[in-house]
């Protein structure tokens, strides 16, 4: 069976939806995102058939909010970075489950495949992985 | 790094004809109840094949794997599963290995025995005999010898689990420092993700080699479908092997005298059902020691990822049902429990050499259940006690209240689109209008209790011996047989249950052989 392949319209959502979620003055910067999306199919891969229609539901659900919330009558990928930090940001603090799970599925591992940048992990003031101060100092 | 010893393993991804092989005796599942019984059963002289579901990452490649690959390779539906939440019900990702090794793999290492009381209570209250403190001494000594439990020295701790401690300290709370199977750890802060260093004792450094040693041959990539049954006894497994992409397709099948399952709280269930050894209780009774975090900033340099992952808890809060525990996950990880979108979520993030990370879980009473549905995994439904949504609460408040006492500048409570706390009476503030439940974000590492174990055939699913009441031959050696949640991290108590279980086997084989024959 070959790789799990996203669709060319969910690649776009799913880079919308990485663009607003990372937004910040200088980026995140186009190979960012296109790793972003690479990441996250490849993680998709070994996930359940069923899990994996959830989730892929879950960004039809993010794609069509726009007309949901009734906040404009483009779909998400449509709109301005501006607006969809917003729209997120209403999912976010929102009471109702429906609108939270999908933001809280997309978050945390676009979180973490994005997060794990070499460059991005530096900028957060993160070391890297390798010797460790404490355990120097015990080992000494 | 420490040396690996080999293993003896048959991928089942490269299998291109059908497989058929026997035992005196099949385990599926490699993680912590299979491995064990695996080599106790071996070492008693049988002949055992193991076969796993999972993938056999190389204990070599976890150093090389990002937290997001090991995901991929070693964690069940690659980390992205979750209790689907009925009622007033929190928000719960539910995490299991899916490897070779299991969710050994996976834990902090954190070795807690079952507490005496809970111990007490399945003794005396569920009239299981031999699972008394003194009764089970015996199988918690053989394995925290063969996994190497140690003390986590103080000077381990990191800055965060100082704090951690300070804070604690100031409320007048006491902190003991835990038991990990480690040894030589470095404190990389990434115990969760596979040890860089082999210096975590799972499975796959201790049982496993020398199960190999011994002759045992493990089967990855070896999705069993159904247990065979004939006459009223189980007579081996069958399945089809997984190919690259994690799909089933050359079938396989193991003739063997036992039967032993031990894949875990989620999968157990589904085999017990798909085999006719279903009673009322199969797939029931789940609990998961759902955990929260805090995350306190501070005005100083934390930089928590420097020490042990995991290294003292507290049991202060014991009789109300709520363990306290220190731990600092990955940055990469922690990032996605920052508040905010965008340019405020950057900005949270940046605060991550400043932040600190306050645990705690609950001891919680049930209300979890499993069931076939769709495909091959299962639907996990979790619907939370009254008696425990305040203990969640109060877990909550314990350790934010713990990251102010200890100079915290600010804490982000685990509650989606709640901006972080800046002082004790925002706090206050929050204790007195708690938001919905299913605002808060959980983890659950410990789902038990699925094929509870029983004194009588109409309480649960397998005998004291592990033994199924309704299938001869057919073991249960994992966390679903724990009648109670235990509320403490669970690897040592399965571990310590399967290793009773293999003995009793192995005390009673000559019947059970006779009983196959």
């Amino acid at each position: 069976m070959a790789r799990f392949v996203l669709r060319p319209r969910q690649r776009v959502v799913l880079r919308a939806l990485g663009d607003a979620l990372f937004a910040h003055e200088r980026g995140p910067r186009p190979e960012q995102l296109d790793a972003l999306v690479d990441g996250y199919e490849r993680h998709l891969t070994p996930v359940s058939a069923t899990l994996r229609f959830g989730l892929l539901a879950m960004l039809d659900l993010i794609r069509w909010l726009p007309l949901l919330l009734l906040v404009g009558f483009r779909p998400f990928e449509d709109l301005p970075r501006e607006r969809r930090v917003r729209i997120l940001e209403r999912m976010e603090c929102s009471r109702v489950a429906m609108l939270l799970v999908p933001l809280v599925a997309y978050k945390s591992f676009l979180a973490f495949i994005f997060f794990e940048d070499p460059d991005e992990l530096r900028a957060m003031g993160y070391p890297g992985d390798g010797a460790r101060k404490r355990w120097l100092k015990l080992a000494r | 790094m420490a040396e690996a010893r080999a293993l003896n393993v048959l991928r089942g991804r490269s299998q291109r004809q059908r497989l058929e092989l026997s035992a005196d005796v099949v385990v599926v599942g490699s993680g912590a109840g299979g491995a064990v019984v695996a080599r106790d059963l071996a070492r008693d002289g049988r002949t055992v094949i193991v076969v796993e579901e999972g993938d056999w990452v190389r204990s070599a490649e976890y150093g090389k794997l990002t937290p997001v690959e090991t995901m991929r390779r070693c964690w069940r539906e690659a980390g992205l599963s979750a209790a689907v939440a009925l009622g007033e019900t929190p928000f719960i990702s539910v995490l299991q290995g899916r490897c070779v090794g299991g969710s050994s793999v996976l834990t902090g290492g954190v070795c807690f025995r079952i507490p005496d009381e809970v111990l007490h209570h399945w003794s005396r209250d569920l009239g299981l005999t031999t699972l008394t403190p003194e009764g089970i001494d015996p199988n918690f000594r053989a394995v925290e010898e063969e996994i190497h439990v140690e003390t986590v020295r103080e000077g381990m701790r990191s800055r965060s689990t100082e704090l951690f401690v300070e804070g604690a300290a100031k409320l007048g709370i006491s902190m003991r420092p835990v038991r990990r199977n480690t040894q030589g750890c470095h404190g990389e802060s990434r115990c969760n993700f596979g040890c860089p260093h082999g210096a975590k004792m799972s499975v796959d450094f201790s049982y496993l080699p020398d199960a190999s040693d011994r002759g045992v041959l493990i089967v990855s990539d070896a999705l069993v479908e159904r247990i065979d049954v004939t006459g009223g006894a189980a007579r081996g497994v069958r399945g089809r092997l997984l190919d690259d992409e994690s799909e089933p397709g050359t079938p396989f099948e193991v003739h063997a005298k036992v039967v032993v399952l031990a894949c875990g709280s989620l999968h157990t269930p589904l085999l017990l059902r798909s085999s006719g050894a279903g009673s009322w209780h199969v797939g029931r009774h789940m609990t998961l020691h759902p955990a929260v975090r805090v995350t306190a900033i501070f005005d100083d340099v934390v930089e928590g990822w420097d020490g042990s992952m995991q290294s003292v808890y507290s049991d202060q809060f014991a009789s109300d049902g709520i363990t306290l525990i220190s731990v600092f996950p990955p940055p990469s990880i922690l990032s996605a429990a920052f508040p905010g979108i965008g340019p405020t979520h950057r900005s949270n993030v940046h605060k991550m050499p400043r932040a600190a990370v306050f645990g705690a879980m609950i001891h919680d009473e049930g209300g979890g259940r499993v069931r076939r549905w769709l495909g091959r995994e299962p639907l996990v439904t979790y619907r939370m006690a009254p008696e425990d949504r305040p203990r969640l609460l109060r877990a909550m408040e314990i350790v934010a209240r713990m990251g102010f006492a200890a100079g915290a500048r600010e804490v982000a409570m685990p509650i989606f689109g709640l901006d972080s706390l800046r002082s004790e009476r925002e706090l206050d503030a929050f204790v007195a209008r708690p938001p919905e439940m299913h605002r808060i974000e959980c983890t659950a590492y410990h789902p038990l209790g699925t094929a509870r174990m029983s004194a009588d055939p109409r309480a649960g699913v397998v005998r004291e011996t592990g033994e199924t009441w309704q299938v001869d031959n057919l073991f249960v050696a994992d966390g679903s047989v724990l009648p109670t949640s235990i509320g403490v991290n669970s690897q040592l108590g399965i571990m310590a249950m399967a290793d009773k279980i293999a003995h009793g086997i192995a005390r009673d084989w000559r019947r059970l052989a006779r009983r196959a024959a």
